[in-house]
């Protein structure tokens, strides 16, 4: 015998260093300032983050609390929101919380004797109280010791200010209009307008950790000084930010000659998850055909007589299940075979084929010589892979097999393919699960976070293909979204901004139960209906169709509903409002994953209008995006914030955990939920569930065909 | 100073402190789960492969001593599949490293795994005493699910004559004479040094490049 393993060892070794791998300090990173976005300490500088970057930022100082989330949209755009606190009103005994978005430009890169050069807009909508434009300039006079110089309109002119060099062009740009406008609508009238300043400073990068920062601020703090804080004594601030090897920075500053302040961020790479590769345990392995003919089921009844007819099959479903793959049809025609298969297990769609496959030739007789493979969801059939077993097998250990396996399989939409045999046992099919759950409510100037927590019970019942029902009970344990005493002043109907009378107490709740249809009408289009408790503030009945060809940037869909509004304690019963509400979609990849998509048609409180969105998708599912919605409601009917927007943040579960899965995390914050520009939230929609599956998607996943 | 400020500053680190939690019970939330699974976790997955390992390691199947240079225990992968020169073992945990010719090809389940390689320059020149120059083909998966393939060059060189010792089977260790081979690689950005005993042209033991974050992996043939 051998002498006894110890458990875990290797992957347990190699899983230790993962952490370390994440953060090589290469080159310096880029320093993120009080604002939460590339700067000084409280000016900006021309920098930029790595593109994609995702970088959070918490900022205190004495009343003044900023919380910045920044994404670099593309090399040279990032995009920021931020939620910040500047201490109390006096007249209204609470804090005084304000959301603001910035852009920032990259106009050019440092390259010879030219500075990096960036436009920034800070806080271009929303109340304003950040308002400001600048024109700045950095360069690096050293690789460690950086110099940055700037003009600034707006918040940044409080001190040390003169006319605005812009008023050669036009003298109305000489005076800043008053800020007229409401929350949430852009003030462009303003942009580059009235007195301007000069600001400036340096970063000496003393070590690759510890950076040391000095700065002349052009900002007086004049609202916060009015409010909560002493006025500054000085313009110079000064700081200290160490940056540790796993991503974080840390900072502390001195500030404006009277306050001490401190800073962490946190840059999130979406291109590196957790484990690249992944840290599940090694696919099935080919094994070589006359082993594969030697197994009971393959040999001639003639010497193995006791074989059942379907014993290959359910090897491979058998097999298959191990990896969590169901299998849902099966059949052999000529020298094809045919399978059918759904998983919930693998977000790169591309590995399940490739597990699937190998399990196939693993299993099947050796005259077997092409395999057509179905990858369905929800009982819907998606997409067919058909791979030669040759191919399979001379490719599995090449250097680059995955490609060459791409290059030599053949993708098509599965409504042109025939379908194999149902595998008995398939149907019907339940599933259930019974896990904590938390939710948050964001941005109530009471109290800026809100949450409920408590056991939520999901379960699905499928008789046949397509068909399901389910449903979701939640408890919740603790819940202080329901505390919140604001009652909605909406003038339209309150389909969303009652959330508080729905959030309140602990009782147990419906959160949907629905009998759901999902069907391919035909080539390259899909259906879906679902009647029911749709979700948690309506139930009614939604049809959806999408046509949305395998290998096609453009997707178009429609959907209907009737939804009519439940009672607050998301129980059985119903209240009065109903309304037909409903969109026509379209659906573009922009391309590097870039993707816009157009709704259009009725929402909830029967506003007309559309929401247009736009995200960025790595490929491995980290999704990043922002939407507005603009309806016929005016801005004074939709109440603060004018109209309704958003940002949001989908982060796969795989990416955190290093192991395939399909759930995901997702947050979206939206500054103000109100009634106007309010969609139903029907599960399923048909694009997200059927683009995993469309060509591009299953190619662009197929580095881990092999995994 | 007393501020008035500093309830509500107190109240907004405490937020603070809640978000972290909430951040936390989310992330605990992701193992707390009953039901009807839709994969398996990595206990499930370490017990399916513990199993296929006992199973073959009961059909007698050939077997090395495998450990993670820095801070691994060694534990033993055993011979799973054999096809058209490519061999793959599995670990009872169920990493599963590829072989050709005793050369390490592949791995999976480590993190950052080489996906596949092309070794055959690096193979003839191990086993021609001689040394000499090598390209060593490399693909990884990148974060985005891509496969990358790197190349490096690898310098060969005769190290002479070693004494080893190896382990068999039943636990007892061997006296083992072998030749030393070093492999010195270099790509743009990564450098490594693997070693390998040959015994005749069987590579008996070895020290081998796994990628960037398992880094050495030490192999060893157990012997009869």
């Amino acid at each position: 015998m051998f002498p006894t393993p110890r458990v875990l060892s290797l992957a347990v070794a190699s899983a230790g260093f993962v952490l370390a791998g994440s953060g090589d300090g290469a080159t310096a990173r880029e320093r993120l300032s009080f604002y939460g976005t590339p700067g000084l300490v409280d000016m900006p500088t021309a920098g930029v983050l790595p593109d994609g970057s995702l970088a959070l930022t918490t900022a205190h100082y004495s009343p003044v609390t900023r919380n910045t989330l920044a994404f670099q949209i593309t090399p040279r755009i990032l995009g920021t929101f931020r939620y910040s606190a500047q201490g109390r009103l006096e007249f209204a005994g609470q804090d005084y919380y304000d959301r603001s978005f910035d852009l920032h430009f990259l106009l050019r890169e440092e390259e010879g004797y030219w500075p990096a050069i960036a436009l920034g807009l800070r806080d271009f909508g929303g109340t304003g109280i950040y308002s400001g434009e600048y024109l700045v300039a950095s360069k690096h006079i050293t690789p460690r010791f950086r110099v940055t110089g700037g003009i600034g309109w707006g918040r940044f002119a409080g001190r040390g200010t003169f006319d605005n060099p812009l008023g050669v062009f036009s003298e109305s740009l000489e005076t800043r209009p008053e800020s007229s406008t409401r929350t949430g609508q852009f003030s462009a009238k303003q942009w580059f307008r009235g007195p301007a300043a000069l600001f400036g400073g340096v970063e000496w990068a003393v070590s690759d950790q510890l950076t040391f920062v000095a700065e002349y601020s052009s900002d007086l703090y004049e609202l916060e000084s009015q409010i909560a804080m002493d006025a500054p004594s000085s313009a110079y601030n000064f700081g200290l930010t160490y940056a540790f090897r796993n991503g974080v920075d840390l900072s502390a500053y001195y500030l404006y000659g009277n306050a001490i302040g401190i800073s962490a961020s946190y840059v999130i790479d979406p291109n590196r998850p957790r484990s690249q590769g992944g840290q599940e345990a090694g696919p099935p392995t080919l094994l070589p055909r006359n082993t594969v003919a030697a197994q009971s089921w393959n040999l001639r009844q003639a010497t193995a007589p006791t074989v059942p007819a379907n014993a290959a099959r359910d090897a491979l479903e058998a097999r298959l299940a191990a990896q969590s793959i169901r299998l849902l049809g099966y059949e052999r025609r000529g020298d094809t075979l045919y399978a059918e298969v759904e998983s919930e297990r693998f977000n790169a769609r591309a590995q399940e084929a490739g597990r699937t496959f190998r399990l196939m030739a693993n299993t099947a007789h050796p005259s077997v010589e092409t395999f057509a493979l179905t990858l369905s969801n929800n009982g819907q059939r998606q997409t067919t892979i058909t791979l030669s077993r040759r191919d399979l097998e001379a490719l599995e250990t090449d250097l680059e097999g995955g490609w060459h396996l791409l290059a030599r399989s053949d993708i098509r939409d599965s409504v042109s393919t025939p379908r194999p045999r149902e595998v008995t046992g398939a149907y019907p099919k339940f599933s259930w699960t019974l896990a904590p759950y938390l939710t948050t409510s964001l941005f109530d100037p009471d109290e800026p976070l809100r949450y409920a927590a408590g056991a939520r019970l999901s379960a699905a019942y499928s008789p046949r293909p397509g068909l399901t029902f389910a449903g979701q009970l939640s408890q919740p344990a603790v819940n202080t979204i329901g505390e919140s005493t604001r009652t909605s002043n909406s003038v339209l109907p309150h389909v969303r901004s009652d959330a508080t009378l729905y959030a309140q107490g602990t009782d147990l709740r419906l959160d949907y139960a629905t009998a759901e249809y999902m069907f391919r009408p035909g080539k390259d289009l899909f259906g879906r209906v679902s009647v029911g408790y749709l979700e948690a503030m309506f139930g009614g009945v939604s049809g959806e169709l999408l046509w949305y060809p395998l290998n096609s940037r453009l997707a178009l869909g429609v959907e209907i509903n009737y939804a009519v509004q439940r009672e607050f304690d998301q129980g059985l019963s119903f209240q009065d409002y109903s309304v037909w509400t409903g969109h026509a979609s379209a659906y573009y990849d922009l391309g590097k994953g870039y993707k816009g998509q157009i709704d259009a048609g009725r929402y909830l409180a029967g506003d007309w209008g559309a929401t247009f969105t736009l995200s960025r998708q790595f490929n491995n599912g980290f999704t990043v995006g922002a939407f507005a919605t603009f309806t016929d409601v005016s801005y004074d009917d939709f109440g603060e914030g004018s109209f309704d927007k958003g940002i949001f943040i989908e982060v796969p579960l795989a990416w955190i955990i290093g192991r395939p899965t399909l759930r995901t995390v997702n947050q979206t914050l939206r500054p103000v939920l109100r009634d106007g520009g309010a969609r139903l939230n029907v599960r399923n929609r048909l694009y997200d569930t059927v683009s995993p599956y469309r060509g591009a998607a299953v190619a662009a996943s197929w580095g881990k065909f092999l995994r | 100073m007393k501020s008035p400020f500093t309830r509500p500053l107190m109240r907004r680190a405490t937020l603070g402190l809640v978000a972290a939690a909430c951040l936390l019970i989310t992330g605990c939330a992701t193992g707390g789960r009953l039901g009807t699974t839709s994969a398996p976790t990595p206990v499930q997955e370490q017990r399916q492969a513990a199993a296929e390992f006992a199973r073959l390691v009961e059909s007698g199947a050939p077997a090395k001593q495998v450990a993670v240079l820095e801070g691994g225990n060694p534990t033993i992968a055993v011979l799973k599949t054999r096809r058209a020169g490519a061999e793959t073992y599995v670990t009872p945990d169920g990493v599963t490293l590829r072989m050709r010719d005793g050369l390490l090809t592949g791995t999976a389940g480590l993190g950052n795994d080489i996906q596949n390689s092309d070794l055959a320059q690096v193979s003839a020149l191990l086993r021609s005493r001689n040394g000499g120059v090598a390209e060593r083909f490399q693909t990884f998966l990148t974060g985005e699910y891509r496969a990358v393939t790197r190349t490096y060059l690898c310098t060969i060189s005769p190290q002479g004559p070693a004494e080893i010792d190896l382990a068999t089977r039943d636990g007892q260790l061997r006296k083992v004479k072998t030749r030393l081979m070093q492999e010195d690689c270099r790509s743009l950005d990564q450098t490594f040094r693997n070693f390998y005993w040959l015994r005749g042209d069987r590579i008996v033991q070895s020290r081998q490049w796994a990628g960037a974050v398992s880094g050495m992996l030490v192999l060893r043939d157990l012997v009869n």
